[in-house]
């Protein structure tokens, strides 16, 4: 399916018909990106929702020029940065460790191994187990490719802060992706 | 690593799959069709953005239309010669006092005193008890003793004017009062005391006794990690003692969040009662104060105290007392003064401790307006394993105008 210029005018038109084949254009799109940023799937839904309301506002000053899936998936993205930080105005910050990941500190990853044993599901668990903003840091950075001056910008920290972020993330995500082989059975060569 | 752990990720979370669920278009369609009844979203920015302006037009309208009160005046003139030749050129405006424009049972009258030596607006009280006529005047000075008061307008009972009084004689004039005897009425103590009458700012005793009236304001905020929060509040200081004061700040913040995206700007709006502060404050001797406050913010509380630097221009009443002989000559003349009113400067600040360090200023620059910079300055309290270290600053503006 493509988004042509139709579908768009259409859109803007409150065409129901067609918003409805926009928002399952933007589904298979966006609610990954939702998956990843936020911990569970309702808030995914409902970040998407809060998305697809800002593109269908945005849709009049769209231009065809510009690619519509990196246009959707920015709005998406910004959107999840917004419901964290309202979110964590309100509530007190988590800061999720488990002193049993300690066991892995030292240990090194057969990436081979894990590509054959891990699927998506358990990839993105361990993903949505990180702390609110090291995920965030970590999916700016790696997923959508942006530079630590930009990501600083984007959440109201300094740069430092958020090479720690990825840092943390980086050893976070190592030493759990080894506990979830070590579960499976795996081998670990210990260093 | 870092090269091969960033791409199992950036590979294993290429094909997440959300398979498509049409209960959540159904959610969608009612967003959609509440979205088409209610119209465009931003009422409540509206609503309260009209709300700071009518606070701040409230604001500005209040200082200019006091002050109409009390206009029927009369000017009279002694001429008196001192036989000191210290008091010369002694000239009385009589004004209708406040209190005798809100009640016609009072026979109150106040009256003005010019004299060189005094080189200010002055009012006084007329006691006639034979041929004795005592006058209260003002003058801005600093003193040690004035300290001693806390700066408090301290209060006096009228006098009543005698008859047969012959010292002065004069033609109508148009005297306003001041602005700040007709913002008396919004001194909730004072209406609540039933003191009212007999409390304004130009009424002196000989030994002034404590009043440290409770003053309220609106205040605005402005400020925020981006500069991107307003807000309003209601400053409620209640006096315990000379040195005691609690002060209650209930505000609403308003907070927005501005992103630029890649082709069109977000904005989320955040509205909420976010911050009450409790504050007490301790003076002494006028020279240095200890705040002690509490913030209940959402979920948080904070606790904190602080020390400041206060510097007082106070106010002092001058006494003039004068006895005349049967010819309107000056036979004596005594002077002494009290304090009436405070025009002050201080610096404030407090440091919380825990959890977070936060740094609060305030900047007073006269009682009636108080303008202060707020910065929060949030530091991480540790660097442990598991913990994550943020650095935040918060800061801000604002203003309260004391409106009694």
């Amino acid at each position: 399916m493509k988004i042509d210029s139709a579908l768009i005018q259409s859109c803007i038109k409150d065409d129901r018909n067609a918003i409805h084949e926009l928002y399952q254009y933007c589904y298979a799109r966006l609610m990954g990106i939702g998956m990843r940023y936020l911990k569970d799937k309702n808030n995914a839904v409902a970040a998407y929702h809060n998305s697809f309301i800002k593109i269908l506002n945005g849709l009049p000053d769209y231009s065809e020029q510009q690619n519509f899936d990196a246009w959707v998936k920015r709005i998406m993205v910004n959107t999840c940065i917004d419901t964290f930080r309202k979110e964590s105005k309100h509530h007190a910050r988590e800061y999720p460790f488990d002193p049993a990941d300690y066991f892995y500190k030292n240990s090194s990853v057969d990436w081979n191994l894990a590509e054959s044993k891990l699927n998506t599901d358990e990839i993105l668990q361990l993903v949505q187990a990180l702390p609110e903003k090291t995920r965030q840091v970590f999916n700016l950075y790696v997923m959508e490719n942006f530079k630590h001056l930009e990501i600083a910008d984007m959440l109201d920290i300094s740069e430092g802060t958020s090479k720690w972020h990825l840092s943390k993330a980086r050893s976070m995500l190592q030493q759990k992706l080894l506990k979830v082989m070590d579960q499976k059975s795996v081998n670990i060569n210990v260093s | 690593m870092s090269r091969k752990i960033d791409q199992f990720f950036k590979d294993g979370l290429k094909s997440i799959s959300t398979p498509y669920q049409p209960k959540h278009w159904e959610e969608m369609s009612s967003i959609l069709d509440d979205r088409n009844t209610s119209g465009r979203p931003g009422g409540l920015f509206w609503w309260v953005a009209g709300f700071i302006g009518v606070s701040f037009a409230l604001f500005l309208w209040l200082p200019t239309n006091a002050g109409v009160v009390g206009n029927d005046s009369e000017n009279f003139s002694a001429h008196i010669d001192g036989n000191r030749g210290d008091v010369r050129g002694l000239e009385i405006n009589h004004v209708r006092s406040l209190s005798d424009v809100r009640s016609q049972k009072s026979k109150s009258h106040s009256f003005g005193l010019h004299a060189n030596e005094l080189k200010s607006y002055a009012v006084g009280n007329l006691v006639n008890k034979g041929r004795r006529m005592r006058i209260e005047g003002f003058s801005l000075s600093r003193s040690p003793e004035n300290m001693n008061f806390g700066g408090y307008l301290p209060s006096s009972d009228l006098y009543d004017v005698a008859k047969g009084t012959e010292v002065a004689s004069g033609s109508k004039t148009g005297v306003r009062l001041s602005a700040l005897s007709a913002l008396d009425l919004l001194d909730l103590q004072l209406l609540l005391s039933g003191k009212f009458k007999s409390l304004s700012s130009v009424e002196v005793d000989d030994s002034p006794r404590f009043f440290a009236p409770l003053r309220w304001g609106i205040g605005a905020t402005y400020g925020g990690q981006s500069f991107q929060d307003a807000g309003v509040f209601v400053e409620l200081d209640i006096p315990l003692s000379h040195y005691l004061h609690l002060v209650f700040r209930p505000g609403l913040t308003y907070a927005s969040l501005n992103e630029s995206s890649f082709l069109i700007e977000q904005r989320m709006y955040d509205f909420g009662l976010k911050e009450r502060e409790i504050e007490f404050d301790v003076h002494r001797e006028l020279q240095w104060e200890l705040p002690v406050f509490l913030m209940i913010e959402n979920h948080r509380h904070h606790f904190g105290l602080g020390g400041g630097l206060r510097m007082d221009g106070l106010r002092r009443a001058s006494k003039v007392e004068s006895i005349l002989s049967d010819k309107d000559r000056l036979e004596n003349t005594e002077e002494s003064g009290s304090i009436t009113s405070r025009d002050d400067v201080w610096l404030n600040s407090s440091s919380q401790i825990t959890p977070f360090v936060e740094g609060f200023y305030q900047y007073r620059l006269t009682p009636s307006w108080q303008a202060g910079l707020k910065s929060r300055i949030i530091i991480p309290s540790a660097s442990t394993e598991g913990s994550l270290v943020e650095n935040r600053v918060h800061y801000g503006v604002y203003i309260t105008y004391l409106l009694n």
